[in-house]
């Protein structure tokens, strides 16, 4: 390989990078029409956002996952609202023990939509099975935030950003010219709709995308719209 | 010829691309330049970067407490927390100890001041001195700021790694192996630093030094015996006999104190219901092999109440070696002959017993046990047995 031709493709390689940025869609649903909640609790969002360095070091920064956490929280929102899906309900106020009990349902909510992703992208079978017999449930512990709120569901929205350093960019151009890739940032958004009074899971989507950034309000609401793009009034059944 | 002249051109190439990478990305102080604290640091004495390793910690004491993994013993917390802060007394309330609900033997610290020590471990020292090693150890690491160390090391490393990989894809697996070797002696580097600072503190405030090389022979004797490799909170530190050398070598230069703090009322009685409660942790965590060390160590009666024979039991009746059913039942006599209002050993024993065909000596030991815990849950099932073996003569 000569030296030309590894710099032309490493211009290829930063030239196609947006192609990358459009969403996966990993949507997970009962496969048949069932009654959608009227009103709604959007919980703030659990989310982190991490700079990558040069050498793949991931850290939590935590300036960007406090704005991460507002652009989302605000996108969801003023998304939610205008399509008319449901009635918003205010979040209301909870004790230590039960914001505990949230990030817990949180973080197996966020594993639950991993897991159902691994398993359609790479195993087929199980998820497809699951998705005909569309029966989880995360029990009756929810049942307090239906009390203080009075919503019929509550909707989780779980993010993770990685954001790499402009040394990990280089790095990438390089490597790409090289034919060695460089992993490269990634934001993902999951959305869970739960039943308040039952658990169980009404609709879940997972998107991903190389170009977002869930710092900022427009990468946020883009990410958001993208998550309701499956939502299911706002699809023919 | 073809090798000479493709590292000819790699290397000014490698050097290149990692001095841009790095010059992109550098924006902390080297690894071997951070000062360690001299005091309880406020939030402008953290670099950036250091402030984000403090809210990763912030976030693993979180899930800690949401998991409920923490045992939550208040008398307990605040010995810990006074004894902390014995030791660093300029530090006050920016380290806090915390006790992990597990039966294995670890502590750790946190780079955000947060140290968290094994029910496992707390049940294994045999007085304060020891208790303070342990705490003086992990202390050392948050005032000479070792995890901010430790992740400036490690991307200064891995930037090394990657771009080398990227370069040299084919000497990948020798650039891992030579950057895994280089994380592990640094975190050795540390460790030892570690003891030698609590060293100091533990001799600054009274304790007795001797008992630092104590632990780590203790812990490395249970190593053996239970055929650990090593105990999970060395798995990268230096080698414990090797670190029971360094600590005598410490001892050895510096004079002993004439009365020190060494076993007091108040450790014996804030660590004896946490030993049985590790006992029934370790059993339910298959940790027989722990059980039975340290329930066979000499000073085991005076460290357990009489019932902790029971627990050794239930350790030789589960592990099932040769010999074994005959060790339980001796156990299980010991703690109903020690503690014979505790109605488990007699259930125990009643069905080795019945196991064994020794039907009177069975319904002998069940009836005590019906006396003693009348509604159990496990009454019914000890009256099936009674009746069983009655229908059976």
């Amino acid at each position: 390989m000569t030296l030309k031709t590894a710099l032309v493709g490493a211009m290829l390689a930063a030239a196609a990078a947006p192609a990358f940025g459009q969403f996966r869609h990993y949507t997970l649903d009962a496969p048949e029409p069932r009654p959608l909640p009227r009103t709604v609790v959007i919980l703030p969002p659990d989310v982190i956002v991490r700079e990558v360095s040069a050498g793949g070091i991931a850290e939590k920064v935590p300036e960007w996952t406090d704005q991460a956490s507002v652009a989302l929280t605000a996108a969801a929102k003023s998304y939610a609202g205008s399509q008319k899906h449901y009635l918003l309900v205010e979040m209301p106020g909870t004790t230590q023990d039960e914001r505990d009990e949230l990030e817990e349902y949180s973080a197996t909510l966020y594993a639950l939509a991993i897991s159902a992703v691994f398993l359609s992208n790479y195993r087929g079978t199980e998820w497809n099975e699951r998705r005909r017999q569309f029966d989880l449930s995360m029990g009756e512990g929810l049942a307090f935030l239906r009390e203080k709120s009075g919503a019929d569901a509550a909707l989780f929205i779980i993010g993770q950003d990685t954001i790499t350093t402009p040394g990990r960019r280089a790095l990438a151009v390089f490597g790409a010219a090289l034919g060695a890739p460089v992993q490269m940032g990634l934001s993902v958004v999951v959305g869970v709709l739960v039943d308040l009074k039952t658990g169980d899971l009404l609709w879940t989507n997972h998107i991903t995308s190389r170009v977002r950034d869930l710092k900022d309000d427009r990468g946020a609401l883009t990410m958001i719209r993208g998550i309701f793009g499956s939502y299911p009034s706002a699809r023919k059944w | 010829m073809a090798p000479r002249i493709f590292a000819a051109c790699a290397i000014p190439i490698i050097a290149a691309v990692m001095s841009a990478a790095h010059a992109q990305d550098h924006t902390a102080l080297p690894a071997h330049s951070v000062p360690p604290f001299a005091s309880r640091p406020s939030a402008s004495d953290l670099h950036a970067e250091e402030n984000r390793i403090w809210s990763e910690s912030d976030d693993i004491d979180r899930r800690l407490r949401r998991q409920r993994l923490i045992h939550e013993d208040t008398d307990v917390a605040a010995y810990l927390q006074e004894m902390i802060e014995t030791l660093y007394p300029e530090f006050g309330a920016a380290l806090r100890v915390k006790v992990i609900d597990d039966p294995d033997l670890n502590a750790f610290a946190l780079p955000n001041g947060a140290i968290y020590v094994t029910l496992g471990m707390l049940a294994r020292l045999e007085n304060e001195s020891q208790l303070a090693t342990v705490l003086a150890h992990e202390g050392a690491h948050f005032t000479h700021r070792h995890g901010y160390q430790h992740q400036l090391g490690a991307k200064s490393r891995s930037a090394v790694v990657i771009t080398t990989g990227v370069l040299l894809a084919p000497l990948m697996g020798v650039a891992n192996a030579a950057s895994l070797a280089s994380m592990y002696g640094f975190s050795r580097d540390m460790e030892r630093e570690a003891d030698r600072v609590g060293f100091e503190r533990i001799a600054r405030y009274g304790f007795d030094v001797e008992q630092s090389a104590r632990v780590f022979s203790l812990l490395s004797d249970e190593a053996k015996l239970t055929k650990a490799d090593r105990p999970v909170m060395f798995a990268s530190h230096p080698h414990l006999t090797e670190r029971v050398g360094n600590f005598q070598a410490l001892i050895a230069l510096h004079p002993r104190s004439s009365a020190p703090r060494t076993l007091t009322d108040r450790f014996e009685t804030l660590m004896r219901p946490l030993r049985v409660l590790w006992l029934e942790r370790a059993l339910s965590r298959v940790r027989y092999a722990s059980v039975i060390h340290v329930l066979t160590r000499e000073d085991a009666d005076a460290r357990f109440p009489g019932h902790a024979g029971y627990f050794l039991g239930e350790a030789y009746r589960m592990r099932g070696d040769a010999g074994d059913a005959k060790r339980a039942i001796e156990s299980y006599v010991r703690a109903s002959l020690a503690s014979p209002r505790f109605a488990e050993s007699f259930r125990a024993l009643g069905v080795m017993r019945m196991k064994a065909g020794e039907r009177a000596a069975a319904k002998h030991a069940f009836e005590r046990y019906l006396f003693l815990a009348p509604t159990s849950i496990h009454a019914a099932f000890v009256k099936h047995y009674i009746q069983q073996m009655e229908d059976a003569q």
